[in-house]
C-alpha cells in the first residue's frame, strides 16, 4: 500500500496526490508514503466496522483530510476504536454437532453436505436480507455449493477427485484454496445471518469454523496432506488455507 | 483496539518482517482542495467484478472496478486467510468505502468520484514489484482527471 503511494503519484507526474488508510503503523514509518492515517483497527476492516456508516465516513474523511493539511510526508493517528456491541458474547445459534469424520471419501461427503444443509437456511436468510453473497471465487455459485463438499472430502481423504458439475475458475492445487474459501465464506454468511446477541468478531468465526464445525476438522485434515506433498505449489499453499493460530484443534 | 502485540504471534512476526524498502520521494504534490477534487479508490483488498480474474499467488496486476459496479458483483480473492473477511462479508464499506465517498461528494465535500476505481492483492513480500503497475495506475487516473486517491489495505 505504502509502496503504491509512491508509484501512484510518480506515475501521474504530479497530477494525483494520495492518501490513505493504515493497519500497521511499521508500515508508513519505513516506507513514508506522503499521508496515512493510522487506524487501530483489525486487519481486514480498515473502515472499522460493518453496518456504521457515520463511522466509516469520519475515517474516509480524516484520511482525505490530511490532502489539505499536511506540507510534508505525515501519519496521523485515528483516535477512535473501532465501534463493537455491548452484547453477550457471540455463539453461533445453530449447535452443529460435528461428527467424527469418515474416512472414505462418500461417506465424509455426506456428513459435510449434511452439516452445510443445516446451515443452508440461514444462509438463504442472508443472501435475502443483504441482497448478495460473496461466494463465487472458485467457480461455484450458491446452488453448488455442495459440491464443493465432495472437492474437499476427496482430497481430505487422498481419493482422485471426481469430475462435479462445476465451471472451475482454477486448477488444483488453487482449486482447493478457492473452494475452501467460499465454503468459509459460505459458513460465514449463514452465521451472520441469525439473530445473535452481538456479531460475530473474526476472532469468534474462526474459533467456531475451526473448533466447532466438521469443516474446520476436514480442513486441517487438508492442510495437513498438503504440508507432506512433495509439489511445492501444493505444500506453499498451506498459509493461504488456515488462519495463524488455527491450525491445531483446540 | 487492535495493534500487532494483540495478534497471534505469527500473524505479528509475518507483518513485522516484510521488508520496507526505501523508495525515492517525489517532489511534494501540494492537492487541489477537497471540494475541488475528484478521487478515486485504490485498494489492495484483492477485490474484483465477479466475472473478472481471481487474484492469484503473487500476482502484481490490478483489476478495474467500475465507478457503477453493483455490490452484489463485488469478489474477494485475496491470498492471504490472516484478516477478518466477516466485515467485507456483511457490509462491503468496511473495506471498500464506495457508497461513503459517494455520500461526501453529495455534500460537498468532494467535488466528485472517479468513474474507476483500480485494486490490487496486497501483503506484497516485494512490495517494489508493484512499481510498473503502480506505476501505470498513476497514469491512468491523471488521464481520466482525478486529482486524488484514497489507498487503503486490507
Amino acid at each position: 500500500m505504502c509502496a503504491l503511494s509512491h508509484y501512484i503519484e510518480r506515475g501521474s507526474e504530479g497530477r494525483v496526490a494520495t492518501t490513505g488508510v493504515s493497519l500497521i503503523r511499521a508500515h508508513p514509518e519505513g516506507m513514508k508514503p506522503p499521508r496515512s492515517l493510522w487506524v487501530p483497527f483489525p486487519l481486514g476492516r480498515p473502515l472499522g466496522s460493518p453496518d456504521q456508516p457515520d463511522f466509516q465516513r469520519d475515517v474516509l474523511k480524516s484520511a482525505l483530510d490530511l490532502l489539505e493539511t499536511a506540507t510534508e510526508p505525515t501519519i496521523a493517528d485515528y483516535p477512535h476504536d473501532a465501534p463493537t456491541s455491548d452484547d453477550d458474547p457471540w455463539a453461533c445459534a445453530v449447535a452443529l454437532a460435528p461428527p467424527e469424520p469418515a474416512n472414505e471419501s462418500e461417506a465424509l461427503r455426506d456428513q459435510l453436505v449434511e452439516e452445510i444443509r443445516q446451515l443452508a437456511p440461514w444462509h438463504a436468510e442472508q443472501v435475502k436480507r443483504r441482497g448478495r453473497t460473496t461466494i463465487g471465487i472458485s467457480g461455484a455459485t450458491v446452488e453448488q455449493i455442495e459440491g464443493l463438499a465432495r472437492l474437499l472430502a476427496d482430497f481430505a481423504t487422498g481419493t482422485e477427485p471426481s469430475d462435479g458439475e462445476i465451471d472451475w475458475k482454477h486448477p488444483m492445487p488453487l482449486r482447493l484454496k478457492f473452494a475452501s474459501d467460499d465454503l468459509r465464506a459460505f459458513y460465514h454468511e449463514a452465521a451472520t445471518a441469525q439473530p445473535g446477541a452481538s456479531y460475530p468478531t473474526d476472532a469468534d468465526l474462526n474459533d467456531w469454523l475451526f473448533n466447532q464445525t466438521l469443516l474446520g476438522t476436514v480442513l486441517r485434515q487438508i492442510v495437513g496432506r498438503m504440508r507432506e506433498s512433495d509439489d511445492r505449489r501444493v505444500s506453499g499453499l498451506v498459509i493461504g488455507m488456515i488462519p495463524a493460530g488455527f491450525a491445531r484443534a483446540r | 483496539m487492535v495493534r500487532t502485540e494483540d495478534m497471534h504471534p505469527d500473524m505479528a512476526k509475518n507483518l513485522l518482517s516484510l521488508p520496507l524498502p526505501e523508495i525515492e520521494p517525489q517532489p511534494w504534490i501540494t492537492p487541489k482542495p477537497l471540494a475541488e477534487s475528484t478521487v478515486a479508490i485504490v485498494t489492495t483488498a484483492g477485490l474484483h467484478a465477479h466475472d473478472d480474474r481471481t487474484f492469484n499467488p503473487g500476482s502484481v496486476e490490478y483489476r478495474l472496478i467500475p465507478g457503477d459496479i453493483d455490490f452484489d458483483d463485488l469478489r474477494m480473492s485475496h491470498m492471504s486467510v490472516n484478516f477478518d473477511r466477516s466485515g467485507f462479508q456483511q457490509d462491503i464499506n468496511t473495506v471498500f468505502p464506495l457508497e461513503r465517498l459517494r455520500e461526501l461528494a453529495e455534500q460537498g465535500v468532494i467535488g466528485g468520484i472517479s468513474r474507476y476505481h483500480y485494486s490490487f492483492m496486497g501483503a506484497q513480500p516485494e512490495p517494489t514489484r508493484l512499481e510498473k503497475t503502480g506505476e501505470e495506475i498513476g497514469r491512468l487516473l491523471a488521464e481520466d482527471g482525478v486529482t486524488a486517491a484514497f489507498l487503503t489495505p486490507v
